[in-house]
Parts: structure tokens; sequence; C-alpha cells
């Protein structure tokens, strides 16, 4: 029989747990049966096999393969390269302004880096007029390069915090065997920083696996087949192709799920793996000298410009006249300033922002009110054990796109289709498990002796976190929410299926719910040439991330530590 | 037993309160009932009505439709009429979700004919009248090639089943478009004459060989020859979307001069060219000579402007380029005509001018708007697109903003507007087309065009473009793809 407190710690996951079995494992099953249904020439549903054959035979698949096959191993082989000297040049650097410089294009809206990217490399209109003429959209290598823009600077942090949680006495021993430099990062730093570096991978292959913004907004400017990969492939059978389409998306979508559940268990070992055991490498080929400063500040300014230039091409942008916009060869400096872009994008985009913003703060409280209590009833009273943070885990690494068609089926039956709530109920599913296991980290390194004096007064599980540990959790929860709002702020998939109109600025009788991810991302096509309002919504976007980049510059890189490297 | 008469007056007195009593019961009721009905009926007309019409964000129509729901405000006091915008992508997907759920809103809504077969089965069927009047659509007023493209429901067999929506804005297309600097020139005029013996005014070409020639011309006798980015043609073939377009204007005449494609004469190019009529069965048309000699020109055109790897032309690039000035000739949408005039953003304002494809014809491609049958006011909504497609409001429209009307009555009023001169050739080009029902209905039946016929054939034609194949190996293979996608989509035409 189980304790009072064992019970109450179970009951502080019970909701979490529950939600993940309504809006995840009945979602992942849903689209399986759905692979097995078709309709016959009458229109009748069927049960065979009819999704799988025809999926197989989709014009275009050997290309859309390739293309996540590319982004799947190209997107994490690029990144971890490039944030292996990053994160040493932040660290030998030691200068705290930098981190959150570097960290921005991680933390905006991936539609809205999407979009700079499409301006940036339109080769008559954008910066890559200068560099060459040439159509990157063409090539699926445009869309890696998007990817690791976006990635790369999470795959910094992540190696970054694991860095700087080297212990003071295992640096000292190093410099006290005589190892400095290079030989020093490779025999010693990265071996021990092993589970990061891991898990920086494995999130970066999911990352890449399953890329989908990118590809949404740069389609229009991009031949078929040449860009798409099995996410959007999926999504657009979904949208356009009826109930043929939807079994087909089914199909892919359980595929894809296989596939992330294979990734998931490598994701699962490593996160969880306890300590990191360095293996006796040598290497003596490597020099044995400190960088010189001036290096490590030449290859982050270079980085810096990378990261930086798409930002100020689309603030240029949304500071142009239209004329100014489209001219051949472009217009770099403004001559004359507009705010037009602003004014309209404000006005136009209102009903957008509004359901953003809303749908991200109620998101946030949800997954507080669920993740908080779980987070801490598994780090702590070990709820569940580890097979509910690997589920967790597992969650997380699951594409988005794959929940989305059985959720329908849920909102839907809920009277809750185009709805600020339908929204607000749907995107834990993909806030929560990261949210989860920041506070699970969070809450591992959380002085064990306040709950054992919150215990000694007499205090129960409940009486414990919610009196004690959560008013001393703002550090971790402040961030971790503001975290949550990011990702529920940059959300795409979800609300292009859930919800199909603006809000109808009736507070009180609203309904329509489209975001600002919407507004932005379906701006770019056919009728809509509307560059400088499009531009100036999409900084306006940026304003929660940077707010959150502001917030937290002194404390995320604690947040991020994995595995072995916590505490 | 008392049989004595009672007295009259006593009979009178005792019966006539009772009656009194009656009568005002009947008279208070009736007065209770009719106040009741009076103040039913005042709620009723004084009621607010607030009608919500979706359009594509950007478009020209919802520039338009905002000044007509203002207008339409002011003549009806009780209605608010609500614009709300959609993105180009996601405007179809977010309108039929809304029907499909039986949403009460948008009420109108704004769509291209192209989201026709998609929508079609879920609008309101519109009262309609071959003479008009209040309530009710005018079909005289209409084009038939608009409502062909997108106002009617059709049935395989050619039947109307229902008038899905009202053509708003009439978009033609292709057009040509051309510098009246350099095709005014006496000298260049004089010279191309010279070389080729027929005029070098676009609006007299015969066919797209004419249209080649004087490309060819402008290359190598001006300066738009492609340097310092000027070029003598702008030709749609970005793979994105484009590349379909621009096949089936230029390979119509090519593919109805050939009766063996099945492709009609006397009709309009459409995406129903992609299909003929093989023995009551309707088949993909493109793949034979006459499409293969119409894809070695499509080539041949889009030579005179940067290489399609380098920079594909789609409907954006259609549109911002041919305003920089870059350009000699273009082909485009008609809705691309206002940008082109307006002088703050374009340099061509003033100095182009406009022409039906080489050899006089073009294609519909209306915008309309169709009602949603869940709305709680669909007479209104049925008022609101006789409002917005009367003459009057079209009259703003066309000052105001160079809107094409999409009525018949509204072309011609725009006919006689300074700016809209070219229009009288497409009214009478309109007067010699012929449409078939049961041909316009293939297009609704081939569910996978979007999501899958149209990429396999623009990549297969971009291949060709790119060169790494063949004309006829790229429209052979886009036509074994569309037959095997229709097959195994169990879709006989």
């Amino acid at each position: 029989m189980k304790s009072p407190n064992k019970r109450q710690a179970t009951i502080l996951v019970l909701p979490a747990f529950i939600y993940f079995l309504i809006f995840a494992i009945y979602p992942m099953l849903q689209n399986f049966i759905l692979t097995f249904q078709s309709p016959n020439i009458h229109g009748t549903i069927v049960w065979g096999l009819s999704n799988y054959i025809n999926a197989f035979k989709i014009y275009g698949l050997t290309q859309i393969f390739y293309n996540t096959f590319l982004y799947t191993l190209a997107v994490p082989f690029i990144d971890i390269l490039l944030a292996i000297p990053l994160a040493t040049f932040l660290k030998r650097l030691n200068k705290p302004y930098l981190l959150p410089i570097v960290l921005l294009s991680s933390f905006i809206p991936l539609v809205t880096g999407a979009v700079m990217w499409v301006f940036m490399l339109n080769p008559t209109n954008g910066f890559m007029y200068y560099i060459a003429k040439v159509d990157l959209f063409t090539s699926p290598w445009s869309i890696v390069l998007i990817d690791i823009w976006t990635s790369l600077p999470l795959a910094t942090l992540i190696l970054y915090s694991g860095l700087k949680a080297i212990p003071p006495h295992i640096e000292e021993a190093a410099h006290m065997d005589g190892l400095i430099g290079m030989r020093k990062l490779f025999q010693v730093d990265l071996p021990y920083i092993k589970p990061s570096l891991l898990s920086a991978t494995v999130l970066m292959v999911i990352f890449g696996s399953f890329t989908f913004d990118p590809i949404y907004v740069a389609l229009s400017s991009s031949s078929p087949f040449a860009i798409m990969d099995i996410s959007y492939l999926a999504y657009s059978l979904y949208e356009t192709g009826g109930i043929v389409g939807q079994g087909q998306a089914a199909v892919l979508m359980t595929i894809m799920t296989v596939v992330s559940t294979a990734i998931a268990i490598l994701f699962v070992r490593l996160s969880l793996r306890e300590s990191a055991k360095s293996r006796k490498i040598r290497f003596k080929f490597m020099p044995n000298r400190e960088m010189p400063r001036a290096v490590a500040w030449f290859f982050t300014i270079l980085y810096l410009v990378f990261i930086l230039l798409p930002f100020s091409w689309l603030v240029l942008e949304s500071f142009k006249t239209l004329s100014e916009i489209i001219a051949i060869p472009p217009v770099v400096i403004p001559s004359i300033v507009t705010l037009a872009g602003y004014f309209k994008s404000v006005t136009v985009g209102e009903p957008y922002f509004i359901t953003s913003l809303i749908v991200s703060l109620g998101t946030s409280f949800l997954v507080f009110f669920i993740g908080a209590p779980a987070a801490y009833s598994i780090s702590r009273h070990r709820t569940g054990g580890l097979k509910f943070i690997a589920l967790i885990l597992f969650i997380y690494s699951l594409p988005t796109v794959i929940f989305m068609i059985p959720m329908i089926g849920i909102i839907k039956s809920v009277g809750l289709l185009n709805s600020w709530l339908g929204l607000i109920i749907s995107y834990p599913v993909f806030v929560m498990p990261i949210t989860i296991w920041m506070l699970y980290n969070f809450y591992s390194t959380f002085p064990k002796h306040l709950d054992e004096a919150a215990n000694m007064d007499g205090m129960s599980v409940y009486g414990a976190f919610y009196r004690v540990i959560l008013r001393l959790s703002g550090d971790g929860i402040s961030v971790t929410l503001l975290y949550a709002f990011i990702i529920a702020w940059g959300a795409l998939i979800f609300p292009l299926a859930f919800a199909y109109t603006p809000f109808n600025m009736s507070f009180l009788f609203p309904s329509g719910a489209q975001t600002i991810t919407i507004f932005i991302g379906g701006t770019i096509g056919h009728e809509a040439f509307n560059y400088g309002e499009l531009s100036a919504a999409s900084v306006i976007s940026l304003v929660p991330s940077i707010l959150l980049i502001y917030f937290a510059r002194k404390r995320i890189d604690k947040l991020w530590r994995v595995g072995g490297t916590v505490g | 037993m008392d049989n004595s008469p009672v007295p009259d007056g006593i009979k009178k007195k005792s019966r006539l309160p009772a009656i009194i009593a009656v009568v005002i019961v009947i008279v208070v009721i009736a007065a209770g009932v009719s106040i009741i009905e009076l103040q039913h009926h005042s709620t009723t007309a004084n009621k607010h009505q607030t009608l919500v019409v979706e359009v594509g964000s950007g478009s020209m129509t919802e520039q338009y439709l905002s000044t007509v729901a203002t207008n339409f405000e002011k003549a009806n006091p009780n209605v608010t009429v609500q614009i709300t915008t959609e993105g180009y992508s996601d405007l179809l997907t977010s309108e039929e979700s809304a029907l499909k759920g039986a949403s009460s809103t948008p009420n109108i809504m704004m769509y291209y004919a192209s989201g026709a077969p998609t929508l079609g089965p879920y609008l309101y069927n519109l009262p309609t009248s071959s003479t008009g009047g209040n309530g009710v659509i005018d079909l005289s007023n209409q084009i038939a090639g608009n409502m062909f493209s997108g106002g009617y429901r059709i049935a395989p067999n050619g039947t109307i089943l229902s008038t899905i929506g009202v053509p708003i804005h009439t978009v033609i297309g292709y057009m040509l478009v051309y510098q009246k600097s350099i095709f005014d020139n006496t000298t260049l005029q004089t010279a191309f004459y010279d070389k080729y013996h027929f005029s070098f005014n676009p609006r007299t070409y015969q066919n797209w060989t004419a249209l080649q020639d004087a490309a060819s011309f402008i290359n190598t006798s001006t300066s738009f020859n492609g340097t310092h980015n000027n070029y003598a043609l702008l030709f749609p073939d970005h793979a994105a979307h484009s590349i379909i377009d621009g096949f089936y204007n230029l390979a119509y005449p090519y593919l109805s001069s050939d009766p063996s494609t099945g492709v009609p004469a006397n009709s309009s190019p459409n995406y129903w060219t992609y299909f003929g009529n093989k023995s009551g069965h309707y088949v993909v048309s493109y793949n034979n000579s006459a499409g293969v000699q119409a894809l070695e020109m499509y080539k041949n055109l889009t030579q005179y402007e940067p290489s399609v790897s380098v920079s594909p032309v789609g409907y954006s690039e259609q549109l911002t380029y041919y305003e920089t000035g870059h350009y000699a000739m273009g082909i485009a949408w008609s809705s691309f005509f206002p940008d082109y005039s307006n002088s703050s953003q374009s340099k061509v304002a003033g100095n182009y001018n406009v022409s039906l494809l080489p050899g006089g014809y073009t294609g519909y491609s209306p915008t309309l708007l169709g009602v949603n049958p869940h709305s709680p006011n669909l007479t209104l909504a049925v008022d609101f697109l006789n409002f917005a497609t009367s003459s009057a409001q079209y009259s703003l429209g066309i000052t105001d903003f160079s809107f094409l009307p999409g009525s018949a009555n509204g072309l011609k009023v725009a006919e006689s507007d300074p700016g809209f001169g070219w229009v009288s050739s497409f009214i009478n080009y309109s007067a010699t087309i012929h449409l078939n029902p049961s041909y316009a209905a293939v297009v609704g039946q081939v569910s996978p065009l979007f999501s899958t016929l149209i990429p396999d054939f623009n990549t297969q034609v971009l291949d060709y473009l790119e060169g790494t194949t063949t004309a006829p190996a790229a429209l052979n293979s886009a036509a074994l793809q569309w037959t095997q996608t229709l097959t195994n989509d169990n879709i006989v035409l």
C-alpha cells in the first residue's frame, strides 16, 4: 500500500499523465488506425492497405525522402561541428553579453526566421543579389541553411552550458597536467560533456528531421519537391488531398512516429545517463596551447554576422517604401524611412497578435499548473520512475504534425475548433514535455533541505510544494514559462489545422483563432505583396523572444544542462 | 317551479357585465397580442445585423469591398459589414473548414476560380433569375466565361447543379504588356518590319512565333539584351505554380488546332485545357506533337529573361519585376495593371500598353464571392452581392482603385474609362467564345489537381527548361503520372 506522501506525489503527476494519454498517445494510435481506412470508388470507407500502397506511389517521393535524410543528417552534423568551437570561444571570451545575442535566432518564431531568409536570399530584391544572383530555394540546402541558423544557437547553448558546468577541480587537474587549448578540449572537456554533446546531437537530429516552418514559408519561392520533406508532405496531403490524402498522410505520420521513436529511445538513454566516463585517449597531435583571443574574437564575430545579418535585412526592409523593396538592384539603406508597414501590420494584424498573446499566455499557465507539479514530483519523489520522464522525452522527440489529424477530431468533438481554448488545450502536447524536462532539471538541483524542513513542519507533499517549493522556484518557473510562451507564440502547424478565421475582435463573444504565425507565413504568395507590412509584422513578432533573452540571460544556460552535467 | 317571466331589464342587467367583460378581455388580449406583435416586428425591423465577409489579404477585392462595405452600411443603417482577411495560402482551407464545420461565419467568402471545386459542394445555391430583381442574382449580367470558371457547380454530364458564386473581380489572364517607348519607336518599327514583314505592334501578333520574333529583335536591337538587368520578355516559369498557368495559356492554340487532342476550339484556356475529349471520356491532352511544339515554344520564350535555375519567375516576380522597367514585354494577369500604373512605385506607369495574347485570346480567372449556407442572414448576404456588383459601386471601384468589375454591365462601365481602353478587346473576345459545361466540369472532378498533378507537371517541365530532359519525355512522364494518380484515386473522367 502506498504511503500518503507517495499517493500525493502521484496525484501531482496525474494531470500531466492523463493529458499525455489523451493528447499524445491516443492520436498516435488513431493515426495507425487511419492508415487502414480509405474510400472505394463509391466513396464508402473500406479497410485495407491501399493507403500504404498509394502513399509510396506519390510522385516526387524519392526527392522528398532525400530531403528528409539530408535535413536529418546535415543539420546535426554541421550544427555540432560549428557549435563545439563556438561554445569554446564563448567560454574563452567569457563576455556575458555575447550569449544573449548568440541565442537570438533559436528563440524567435521559426516562421519569422524563415521569412527573413526568404527576403535575404531573393536573387533580385534580396541581399543575395550582391553575393550571387542565384535562387537558392531551388535546392534543399537552402532549408539546411535556415535550419542551421535556427538551431545552431541551441546546440551551442547546450554545449556551452556543459562546458561551464565542468567542476573547477577538473579544470585545475587538467592545467596541472599541462593540458590547455585544443588538447584540453579534446582530452578533457569533450569527454566530460559527452552527454551534452550527444543530447545536442539527438536534439538537432529531431529538429532537422521534422523541418516544417521554413518549408511552409519558402515553398512559394521553390519548385514543388525541391525542398519538401515528409513532415510537409503529410501536412499537404492532409490539407489538400481529401479523405484519400488523410489516409496517406496518416501512413507518413506513422512512419515518422516509428522513426522518431527510434530517435527518442536514443535521446532518452542519453539524456538520462547519470554520468559520463571519459575514455583515455591521448590527443598529442593537437596543439597544446591556448588559442589567441583575437582568433576567438574573429570567429565569434563572423558567427554573429551570420546570425544578425538576416535580422538586419528584415529590419531595413520594414522601413522601406515598396518601390525600394522591389528595386533592382536592391536598396540596402532606405533613402526614405517609412513607418507605413508598422502602422498597417498593427492595424491588420491586430486580431492575430491578440490571439497569439492570449493563446500563448493561456498555454503557459496551463503548462505551469499541470507541468510544474509533475516535474517536481518526478524529480523529487521519483514518481513514475525513469519511465515517466522517458515518456516525456519520447513525446518531446515526436514531430508535432503527427498529432494533427486525430487532435482535430478531439477539438471538434468538444466544439472548440477555431477558438482560443481549442489551441490552449492542444498546445501543451508540444510545449509541456520540454518545460517539464527543464523544470525536472531545475528541481534536480533544488536544495533538498527545503523539502525536509517543510516535512518537519508537518507539511504534506502538497503543502511542501505549493507553500514552500513553488514560492522559491521563481527563477526556474519564470524562465521556463517564458520559454513555454515563446514556443506557443511561434507555433504554426496547430493553428493552421485548428483555426480558420482571425479573432472577430469581440471579447464578449470571441470566435476565430488564427495566430500571428499564420498572418506572417500565409502572407507570402499569390496576391499579397505587402512586403513592408510583412517585414514589420515579423519584426514585431520578435518582441517576446527578445524579452525572454533579456530576462533569462543569466539563468537560461543553467536550465539547459543535461544528463550527467546537471548540477 | 316558478315559471313567472323575468323582467327584461333584469335579464339585460345580468348579461351586460359579462358581455362587457368578455369584450374587454378580447380587446385586451387582442391589444396585447398586437403590441407584442408590433414590438416583435419593430424589434426585427430594427435588429442590428452583421455581415462578415472574408477576403484574401492584400487582394484588390479586399480594397474594393472595404469601400463597398462602407457604402452598404450607409444604405442599410442596421447593418455592419465586417471585412476579415486571410493570407492567400490559407484562404481556401480556412473557408473549407468553416463550411465543413457548419460555422455561421464568415457569411460571405471570397474565393478564386481554382477554389470552386473545393468549396462548391458546401456553398449556398444562390437564387438566380435571367432578369434580375431583389434578392436574386441577375444571370444576364454575368459573363459566361467567368461563371464557368468558378461561378457554377457543374455535374460531370454538364448539368449546372447550383450557382455557387458571383464574379466580383474579373481577372483576365494571361495578357501581354509592353513598354510604349519601345513599341512606339518608329525606327524600331521600321527595322522590325523590314526584317520580319509584319507589324511591330503586339496587338497584331497572330501567334507565339511572332512574339518570339519580337523578343529576339528587342534582344538584338535595344538595350533590353540581358545586360544591366534589362531583358526583352518576362515570362512565368516558376515551378512553385506558374508553369502550369503559363503552359495552358501558351499551349491552348497548339492543342485546340489539333483535333486529335480533344481540346475544343473557340473555347478559352484554363486548367481544362489539360484534358481532351476522346470518345466521350476526358483524357490527358498534352502528350502529343502539339503539346511538344507548345513546350518547345515555352522554352524559347523563357530565353529572354534570367535562367529559370537562377531566378525563376513566379506570381510575385511577374508583378514586381515588370514594375521596375527592366523588361520590355511581360506576360501578366490583369490584376497587376493597377500596380503597374501606380507611379509612386512603378517605373512603367504611363509607359505600358496591354494586348490579348498572340492570336487574340486570353483566359478567365475571376475572383468570386460565395455565401455560407449556415449564415443566419442569407437574404442580406445576397443583397450585399447585388450591391457590390452594381454598376454604381463598380464605377467607384474603377475610378478609385482601377478595379476591373466582375459583371457584364460593370465591364461596359470600365470600357468607357480612359485607363481601361483595352477592355473592349476582351469584351469582343468574350462574345466569340463558346464554353461547353461538361468540359468546364472536368476540373472539378480532378480532386488531386493541386495536391499532386500540378506539382508533377511543373517538375517535369522544369527539368525540360533546365535541360535535363527532352520535351516529349517531360510531357509523357507527366501524363503517365497523371493517369496513374487518377487511376489510384478511382477517378474516371
